[in-house]
């Protein structure tokens, strides 16, 4: 598959971010090339100490899908912000897919404490996680916003400070207490499964 | 408020951290004064705290990407698109990659797709070897051979073989069940043997034959997987790439190679170059442990198992399974001979003596199977006493059994003698004369039930179809064969009344499910047998009996397949038994051509299609029995027409490669209401005799086309090959005189007529008849004949006597008479759409009395309507008086144009 160029995903992104559902049937397929490229790395490659290098792949592949600094962007908070929506609508799609086609359609979570001990979140928590953002969103829109950018744009404090006009001190409690708050949902969503 | 409260519950939260343990539950517990809500709201959060470290600190993409790397099954997910194939779910992953089931999109079909790992692919050397090595087995299109149908690159240098998808259990999963019966480790060892020996003729060899490379399918048939694999594992040898000289390479992990070792020749395990041989020995290797349940050469340690290889001899296959034939012992030590040279040499040399076993376990299977059938006096116990005589046949057991055992003993050494006499025979070089031409003479029925005649006709009727495959070999037709059934005459003067260098004879019994076929092939001169096989299938695997008949006899005669003769004769189709029973019902009653067997016959054919509805055979059969329906019997009956059109394209639709489909297309085609399209006709029957050149009822349909456009000499060859395809066909004899009443050749069209056995519509054969003594100038016959006509078919609805009434009283000057007769013919005509020969004569009437206007009208609707005959118009002299006139010279003209685009698509 050709890469398009930054300046045609920009336009997709734009026009994504203006409510043009057909640009996610174009974006989507890079972002799935992408996660090839880092799983194909990940399958039995990875050794012990490579954590470096894997962090600068997932850059890598984040400045592709998101490259910023190639695009002249009058409102790069509104960029950022988009670009980062648009990854977690994929991301979340993905994992929905696969967790349907593995589960035959009803989604088995992982346990309760497993999940709270997981110093990641897994595949199949992604969906949740998803569904936790919404609701934290709704109590604090900028932590929400945090956690996407963040998380799901792959955006560091500094950026997403940057974008949001607040200090990196504010960025980081934010994001702090957005994880704990997105933890306890998590937690209460499988006491309530269960 | 409530955006009040939680900048309330950020802010002591943010406070809390600050504080441990006992300083922040005193914090908490002032700061919210008595609000319990709050402080629970606060403390469940600070709960989290210790685990939030790591939570979600990997991007979002990172963690998506490991999921897809974790589990196998989403390193492709459902519905992704490699190339033109769509995953549909993970099969499961081997040492060399995932395989995922897929399905091919352009071909519509089910593919097994096997990603490489990379690590194979990485160096080139290897890679272009096994690309290469997958392009030779992608050639070799065995029946036991799993198909590579090509092998693709996917991107970030991964390749993936795509080839066809086998369900099953692999031998692995298999022998985990328990050990095989003997019956069957055979019936799998012949096919793996099979499939090595036509590899091994390619100049492939496998080098990796082992249980999980080796498939059983759900119908029991074998399919060995992964050809040309091990050119990826391979180490080059110690020379370099030219030196064919390579060697498996030897991983040290204990466990991860065990399964290949234990198959590992000692030329293998020592290093050493690889041949065919090596293959043998691999199969000796799962031949025993199919049969002992255990591995002949076992250890500890992948060392300790190539010592064993390579020193020890295995324990005899009768300490796990007693009831092995020694045989059978002889067979596997041979093939597990250490020194190459003492092995059996080809898998071809190992297949045949596994075959005979094979054979001669049968017989005396069947001869007990006889003595158990042979009636007792327990024969007519009623249920109530049934137990009593079981009880007593199990008393009678020992001895009935030394009884048996003689017999069997017995047999083998008749047919051991016989077997050696065939063998001798068949192994002699071929025959002086070629064989170009055999006929398959009507299987007998050995059951003795006539009721299951119509399964042996069957079977007849499937192996000629297998061989009018090959068009280099002229097959007699079913219906010429069928006259020979229970016949007297000897072999040599059935050859000689067929005029054909070999003939195919044999039986057919059948067992339930399973159907045993003996088949000859002889010389007409001399007699003498050139093969003599046995074949014991289950009935799902008919069609590939029928193939692998077609290509053992091709290959006794030495006659060569085109290349997609060869494609199709190695297909393997699985039939549902029950489709199939139908399915020849349906046949026997076909061609028995009356309307009651003709309605059977129908129904016979839609329960086979509902019973399978993927039978495209069945849908194709239909359709021919549906155009004999209208054709034949029930002319208005409209909606035959469209029944046989629907099972037409459905049949073609299921496998456009039917010739009996591409016939009855051709026939419904080339009706009035089409307005005869012959170009399209043509088409289809050339294809269909393409697909078989045996069947003489598209040669003689394909004729008749060609005769209504005016390509004689064309029409007489087809119909001189259809009669030698099939010398009853007695219709093409007809077409004969027809062809040379056409050329104006009347003397030999009279003789050719009058040699028309009875059976065929005497109004057709009579119509030319009288033409031809009228062209004679034997009126007064011609008359009297006519007259007759009338009396035995008054109603004469084509007004094709009728009109020939008018020429003949036009041409004696009678013109009233012949007004009448014209105005008789086509009101008789009327609403009937075959009306151009009639047409053609009233215009032959009209010219007679010398009317050209009325003439060429005529003669216009007779070539517009599907019959622009040009030599016939050019020479008739009943067109005599036409032939100044102006319009007759452009009508010509203007016929020959047509005529010469016709002969241009031959």
């Amino acid at each position: 598959m050709q890469t398009p160029s930054p300046r045609e995903i920009t336009r997709l992104l734009v026009a994504w971010g203006g409510g043009d559902q057909s640009a996610l049937e174009e974006l989507a397929p890079l972002v799935h090339t992408e996660l090839h490229r880092l799983a194909h790395h990940y399958m039995g490659r990875e050794r012990p100490g490579h954590t470096l290098q894997t962090s600068a792949l997932v850059n890598e592949a984040y400045i592709r899908l998101i490259d910023w600094k190639n695009v002249r962007w009058q409102n790069r908070a509104h960029f950022f912000a988009v670009s980062s929506q648009l990854m977690r609508r994929i991301l979340v799609d993905f994992a929905r897919e696969r967790q349907y086609l593995k589960r035959g359609g009803g989604a088995l979570q992982v346990s309760l404490g497993e999940a709270a001990s997981l110093t990641e979140c897994r595949g199949a928590d992604l969906v949740a996680l998803d569904e936790a953002l919404i609701k934290l969103a709704e109590v604090d829109q900028r932590k929400g916003q945090v956690v996407e950018m963040r998380f799901f744009g792959g955006l560091s404090v500094k950026e997403v400070a940057d974008v949001l006009k607040v200090s990196e001190e504010t960025v980081m409690r934010d994001w702090r207490l957005a994880k704990v708050w997105l933890l306890r949902e998590l937690g209460r969503e499988m006491d309530n499964e269960s | 408020m409530k955006a009040e409260r939680w900048q309330h519950v950020e802010h002591l939260y943010h406070a809390a951290l600050g504080r441990g343990g006992e300083e922040r539950a005193a914090f908490l517990a002032e700061a919210c004064a008595g609000d319990e809500a709050l402080r629970r709201d606060v403390e469940s959060l600070l709960e989290y705290e210790d685990q939030a470290e790591n939570f979600i600190e990997s991007p979002a993409l990172e963690v998506a990407a490991r999921m897809m790397s974790e589990d196998q099954s989403a390193t492709m997910v459902a519905g992704q698109i490699i190339k033109h194939y769509r995953i549909v779910e993970p099969l499961g992953a081997g040492g060399m990659g995932e395989v995922y089931l897929a399905e091919d999109k352009r071909l519509a079909r089910r593919v097994a797709l096997k990603f490489l790992a990379a690590h194979f692919t990485q160096d080139k050397r290897h890679l272009h070897r096994f690309q290469q090595e997958a392009r030779a087995v992608a050639t070799l299109s065995h029946p036991n051979v799993c198909m590579i149908h090509e092998v693709i690159e996917t991107g970030e240098g991964r390749h993936c073989i795509v080839m066809e998808y086998v369900e099953g259990l692999s031998f692995r999963e298999r022998i985990a069940e328990g050990r095989m019966k003997v019956g069957e480790a055979l019936d799998a060892a012949i096919q793996v043997a099979s499939a090595l020996a036509a590899a091994h003729a390619a100049g492939i060899v496998h080098r990796d034959i082992k249980l999980d490379n080796i498939m059983l399918r759900r119908d029991g048939y074998v399919k060995i997987l992964d050809f040309g694999l091990a050119k990826l594992t391979e180490k080059f040898g110690p020379h370099d790439a030219e030196d064919e000289t390579r060697v498996l390479e030897l991983k040290t992990a204990p466990g991860m190679v065990m399964g290949t070792v234990a198959y590992m020749s000692p030329e293998q395990a020592r290093g050493l170059p690889v041949d065919a041989r090596t293959d043998v020995w691999s199969l000796g290797v799962v031949l025993y442990e199919m049969v002992a349940g255990q591995k002949p050469f076992a250890g500890a340690t992948p060392t300790d198992v190539i010592i064993a290889i390579a020193e020890r001899e295995p324990m005899p296959l009768a300490t796990y399974a007693p009831e092995v034939p020694t045989r059978l012992e002889r067979i596997v030590k041979k093939a597990l001979a250490k020194e190459r040279e003492e092995r059996y040499q080809t898998a071809e040399d190992l297949l045949i003596d596994l075959k005979e076993l094979r054979h001669d376990l049968e017989i005396g299977a069947a001869v007990e199977r006889h003595q158990q059938r042979t009636p007792t006096d327990g024969s007519a116990a009623t249920v109530s006493n049934r137990e009593r005589v079981d009880s007593r046949l199990l008393l009678l057991g020992l001895k009935r059994k030394r009884t048996l055992i003689f017999i069997a003993l017995g047999l083998l050494l008749i047919t051991g003698f016989v077997f050696a006499r065939y063998f001798r025979q068949s192994s002699k070089p071929i025959p002086p004369t070629e064989i170009k031409s055999l006929a398959v003479l009507p299987l007998s029925n050995l059951s003795g039930d006539s009721a299951q005649d119509y399964f042996v006709d069957g079977m007849t009727d499937t192996l000629i179809a297998g061989l009018a495959r090959v068009s280099a070999l002229r097959v007699i037709s079913r219906a010429s064969a069928m006259q020979y059934k229970g016949t007297q005459k000897s072999l040599g003067a059935i050859a000689r009344e067929l005029n054909v260098d070999a003939i195919v004879e044999g039986s057919v019994q059948r067992f339930g499910e399973r159907v045993q076929v003996n088949l000859r092939l002889i010389h007409a001169m001399g007699e003498q047998h050139l093969l003599s096989e046995t074949y014991n299938r289950d009935l799902r695997d008919i069609l590939t009996l029928q193939n692998e008949v077609a290509r053992t006899v091709t290959q006794a005669i030495r006659i060569k397949p085109t290349p997609q003769e060869q494609i199709r004769l190695t297909e393997a189709r699985t039939i549902n038994p029950a489709a199939y029973d139908y399915f020849l019902r349906g046949r026997f009653y076909l061609n028995r051509q009356t309307k009651a067997d003709n309605e059977t016959a129908i129904e016979m054919f839609e329960r086979a299609v509902a019973a399978d509805p993927t039978f495209a055979a069945a849908y194709a059969e239909l359709a021919q029995a549906c155009v004999w329906r209208f054709f034949l019997f029930t002319p208005d009956e409209k909606q035959w027409e469209e029944k046989a059109f629907v099972a037409v394209e459905k049949a073609l639709s299921l496998d456009s490669d039917l010739p009996e489909a591409h016939l009855a297309r051709g026939r419904l085609l080339w009706t009035p209401s089409n307005h005869f399209p012959h170009e399209r006709v043509i088409k289809e029957y050339r294809r269909a005799l393409g697909l078989n050149p045996s069947l003489d009822e598209a040669r003689n349909q394909l004729a008749l086309v060609y005769g209504h456009v005016g390509l004689l000499d064309e029409a007489l060859q087809e119909l001189e090959y259809a009669v030698a395809t099939n010398p009853s066909n007695t219709l093409a004899r007809f077409r004969v005189g027809e062809m040379l009443l056409f050329q104006g050749k009347y003397e030999q069209a009279l003789t050719a007529l009058r040699n028309v056995p009875r059976d065929v519509n005497p109004a057709l054969v009579g119509h030319q008849i009288v033409w031809a003594l009228f062209n004679l100038g034997r009126r007064e016959e011609a008359s009297a004949t006519l007259d007759q006509f009338f009396r035995d078919y008054p109603e004469d609805n084509r007004g094709l006597f009728t009109s020939l009434q008018a020429v003949l009283a036009a041409s004696a000057g009678q013109q009233r008479v012949a007004e009448d007769k014209i105005k008789s013919a086509v009101e008789r005509g009327k609403g009937f759409g075959h009306f151009h020969h009639t047409a053609y004569h009233i215009a032959c009437a009209y010219a007679h009395m010398n009317k050209p206007a009325e003439a060429m009208k005529w003669l216009e609707v007779a070539a517009e309507d599907g019959f622009p005959c040009y030599p016939l118009f050019e020479k008739d002299p009943n067109l005599n008086n036409l032939r100044q006139d102006a319009r007759f010279v452009r009508f010509l003209a203007k016929v020959r144009q047509q005529w010469e685009s016709y002969k241009t698509i031959l």
